[in-house]
């Protein structure tokens, strides 16, 4: 009851403070909109709706070959085929207006038909980005090898007849020149429209779950990232109001006052706790509804509700619990202020709210797994991204809750009214 | 000469008070340099394992075929150095451990699957991937197709040659030795082809930059000179909040009105003040380019005037932005506040924030490049990636410069023309 009072106390003076209270909230809104792709989304003034890279190709050739490589890319899906004039192509990607550039060479169609080596060129700007210029480039090799095939088998054939050049007369007939033609052409056909051997991609289907059907999107990603990475930052609002408490001797007054310690802490970390909650709805409702109303892609929030709460619970008492770890340590305003700041931001990077947590892991090794962000994020990624339910977050809810305890014994073990 | 040695006294008094502020410090230096840092690491020990070709992702293999088509390809799997493969005998397991996060992916060769390629039978082999890692899960994919390449131009030729012999009875018709000599046969040409479409595919596909060399070497140093100037330039702005916050708790203490009683010109406090800032901006640029530069081999282009203007201007812009601030501002927590939203709101727009090459949004065509160059962060990071990346001159990024020199003159312009010694 007591901690009640000192939270009530507290939760009246975060309002009052609207500047804190809009920067916990929009922000994190804000970091959304710009790394989910959302800002990019909302201005775009061409191709609405098309996600395909957008890929113009030179043709140089013009011939039936060509022809095909085009249509097979346009069916390949993932790039948009935009034919460009060679002098245009060039001015705009050197005025960075085309990311990429595809020229086929002149007698394209002739050189296969040789079976001579033929090159595409697939020229980029620098501001392309590195991955989307592979993406391009697996793309257009996956073509390029597919129309590949039927010169390979015609070839194969021809080489088969001409190693059977000593045989007896009905084996050279057998491997005619139109003979091994039509028979190139009839595997190529099918192989076109059914491949002899695919590459499948699913996503693992949860146990009792429905079967997923695509890869998390670049927003589903961020949303659970910047949740942890915001909700921790409050931390330092719980280490702020202490000091403020310290500076201003109300402490000094409760020694009198017929509270515990603990009564006292825990109402200190009330008004975080239930701003914690708050911020995170607003994150997850903005993700799920919000980002659909910016013409993206909205989250989704997983299968198991009450999974998701027990775990956004457990993150914002372990928040408000190392924001009493950081007021014990702090001495100064400007080490809560400053100091506390950076080590919550380097925490969250550390974590992976920002860069994912199994890129992190290849260069930082088990280093992440120190800090609480990375079990809030693995918490959050099994039950939104891979669609877990509470069995299969135990591991990731132990330890937030230990981080918890370990936290609000350090922060009520060097707590000072003073 | 007197109203440089006030406004030297009011900039000293200001740097003093800074120095004092190891918080905001620590926000100014520390954190862009530990997020630079944490971006910039992966990126160089990604480029270097591409060359290396070591150990990336952890995947699971299944291997249900017992016939030579599924032994070829497990093999080859377990050959590819970017992959650390874990075999399991049933495929729940291994879609088990990918469920929960703790392999990449799970590949599964089918039962039938040497049958299928015999009997030329469509068949697949499946990628279970980790709907939380996309970019893991689209490389397992490009590996497991250039696998699959192979194993397809074999089955396709052992087919077509089959087919052949079929058509034309020849194979009824064979002896058991002749039979076993076209088997050989077969063997050699597929062999042949192998080498060939290994040693050079018959369509090969060669990826250019502008210059046409190939695959631009130095691109993770290109993205770095984008990664440090933008952070650097978002911290910088960060001094808005924090000058702004200065200027109105010296209003609220009765500091400025103790000031202008001094028999000190008014335009040379506000002048030192920015003066101190502007040192500390500087400051920043070359403690973060400087450890670009020495830690991670940053190029910081051919043209260190241009980097000094660029600095300056960059510089002059995020005071005055500030110093207007201070002076639109109620309260120095309401300044403070509003700096910290300004700066982040900015930096977003403005391409400031460098999570990717996709947020380079000043180099965007239509709206959002607009956006983004009406800003001064966008400018600044334009220019300083110019000179850093590209080789730009001075003259090059002139446009730019012009851009935040007109920005910081109009800001100054304002705020000098609202400002109050009490409010």
């Amino acid at each position: 009851m007591k901690a009640l009072s000192v939270a009530w106390k507290d939760l009246h003076i975060l309002l009052k403070d609207r500047g804190t209270a809009i920067r916990l909230l929009v922000l994190p809104l804000l970091f959304i909109v710009i790394t989910s792709g959302a800002l990019t989304a909302m201005t775009a003034d061409q191709n609405q709706g098309d996600r395909r890279i957008p890929l113009p190709v030179v043709d140089l050739d013009g011939g039936e070959a060509a022809r095909t490589l085009v249509d097979g890319l346009e069916a390949a899906g993932g790039v948009q085929v935009q034919q460009y004039d060679p002098s245009e192509a060039t001015a705009l990607l050197n005025e960075n207006e085309l990311d990429h550039v595809l020229t086929i060479p002149a007698a394209f169609t002739e050189d296969l038909a040789q079976n001579r080596t033929v090159t595409l060129r697939l020229v980029s700007h620098p501001n392309a980005g590195t991955a989307r210029t592979e993406s391009v480039r697996l793309v257009v090799e996956g073509v390029a090898r597919d129309m590949a095939l039927e010169t390979q088998i015609l070839a194969s054939l021809q080489q088969m007849g001409q190693m059977l050049a000593d045989a007896p007369p009905e084996y050279q007939a057998a491997f005619a020149v139109e003979r091994t033609q039509a028979q190139a052409r009839s595997q190529f056909e099918r192989a076109s429209s059914q491949p002899l051997v695919a590459v499948t991609q699913r996503v693992p289907t949860p146990v009792g779950g429905e079967e997923q059907e695509e890869l998390a999107s670049a927003n589903l990603l961020a949303v659970p990232g910047y949740a942890v990475l915001f909700v921790f930052l409050t931390a330092q609002a719980t280490a702020s109001s202490i000091y403020e408490e310290k500076k201003v001797g109300s402490f000094r007054r409760l020694l009198a006052a017929p509270i515990s310690k603990a009564s006292l802490l825990a109402g200190k970390m009330l008004p975080n706790f239930l701003t914690a909650l708050v911020q995170t709805a607003v994150i997850f409702a903005f993700g799920a509804f919000g980002l659909r109303l910016l013409g993206i892609a909205s989250v989704t929030l997983g299968r198991d509700p009450l999974a998701l709460a027990l775990v956004v619970v457990l993150m914002a008492l372990c928040s408000s619990a190392l924001g009493l770890v950081i007021a014990a340590i702090a001495r100064t305003e400007n080490q809560i202020g400053g100091l506390s700041q950076l080590m919550l931001w380097v925490m969250a990077i550390v974590g992976g709210s920002i860069v994912p947590g199994f890129i992190l892991e290849m260069f930082l090794g088990p280093l992440p797994r120190i800090v609480p962000h990375y079990w809030a994020n693995r918490a959050l990624d099994n039950v939104m991204i891979r669609g877990l339910t509470l069995s299969g977050v135990t591991t990731e809810m132990a330890a937030l809750l230990g981080f918890t305890a370990l936290f609000f014994v350090i922060g009520l073990w060097r707590f000072e009214f003073e | 000469m007197d109203m440089l040695r006030y406004i030297l006294s009011v900039a000293w008094k200001e740097v003093q008070l800074i120095v004092k502020d190891r918080g905001a410090l620590a926000v100014l230096f520390l954190l862009p340099i530990l997020l630079a840092s944490l971006i910039a690491a992966p990126n160089v020990m990604f480029a270097e394992e591409q060359a290396e070709s070591a150990i990336l992702l952890d995947v699971a293999l299944v291997n249900q075929d017992p016939g030579n088509f599924g032994t070829e390809v497990a093999k080859a799997i377990r050959e590819i150095k970017q992959l650390n493969v874990e075999t399991f005998d049933a495929v729940a397991d291994a879609e088990g451990r990918v469920a929960r996060g703790q392999t990449t992916a799970a590949i599964v060769i089918p039962a039938d699957f040497s049958q299928a390629i015999d009997a030329y039978a469509p068949t697949a082999i499946e990628v279970i991937v980790d709907p939380a890692e996309p970019e893991s899960s689209s490389i397992v994919s490009g590996i497991m197709n250039q696998v699959v390449a192979e194993v397809t131009i074999w089955g396709e030729v052992q087919y077509g040659i089959r087919s052949v012999l079929e058509q034309s009875s020849l194979l009824a018709n064979a002896s058991p030795q002749e039979r076993r000599a076209l088997e050989a046969q077969n063997l050699g040409v597929i062999m042949t082809r192998l080498n060939e479409m290994r040693r050079s595919p018959l369509i090969a596909v060669v990826s250019e930059d502008l210059a046409g060399a190939e695959s631009d070497p130095n691109w993770v140093l290109k993205y770095l000179a984008y990664v440090f100037p933008a952070f650097t330039v978002m911290f910088i702005f960060f001094i808005v909040g924090i000058s702004a916050n200065s200027l109105l708790k010296e209003r609220e203490t009765g500091v400025l009105r103790r000031l202008a009683a001094a028999p000190i010109p008014h335009a040379a406090v506000i002048i030192g003040k920015m003066l101190a800032y502007m040192v500390l901006a500087c400051l920043q640029v070359i403690v973060l380019l400087g450890l670009a530069k020495a830690a991670f081999g940053v190029p910081l282009g051919q043209s260190p005037g241009a980097l000094v203007v660029l600095t300056l201007v960059t510089a002059l812009v995020a005071t005055a932005l500030g110093m207007l601030l201070g002076t639109v501002a109620r309260t120095s927590s309401q300044a403070e506040n509003l700096g910290y939203l300004l700066g982040f709101v900015l930096a977003g727009v403005g391409g400031s924030i460098p999570i990717g090459p996709t947020t380079m949004f000043f180099r965007a065509s239509g709206i959002m490049g607009i956006l983004s160059r009406l800003t001064p962060q966008g400018n600044a990071v334009d220019a300083f990636n110019r000179v850093m990346a590209e080789g730009a001159s001075f003259g090059q990024v002139l446009p730019q410069v012009g851009i935040l020199l007109a920005m910081g003159i109009v800001f100054t312009g304002i705020a000098a023309s609202r400002f109050r010694f009490q409010s």
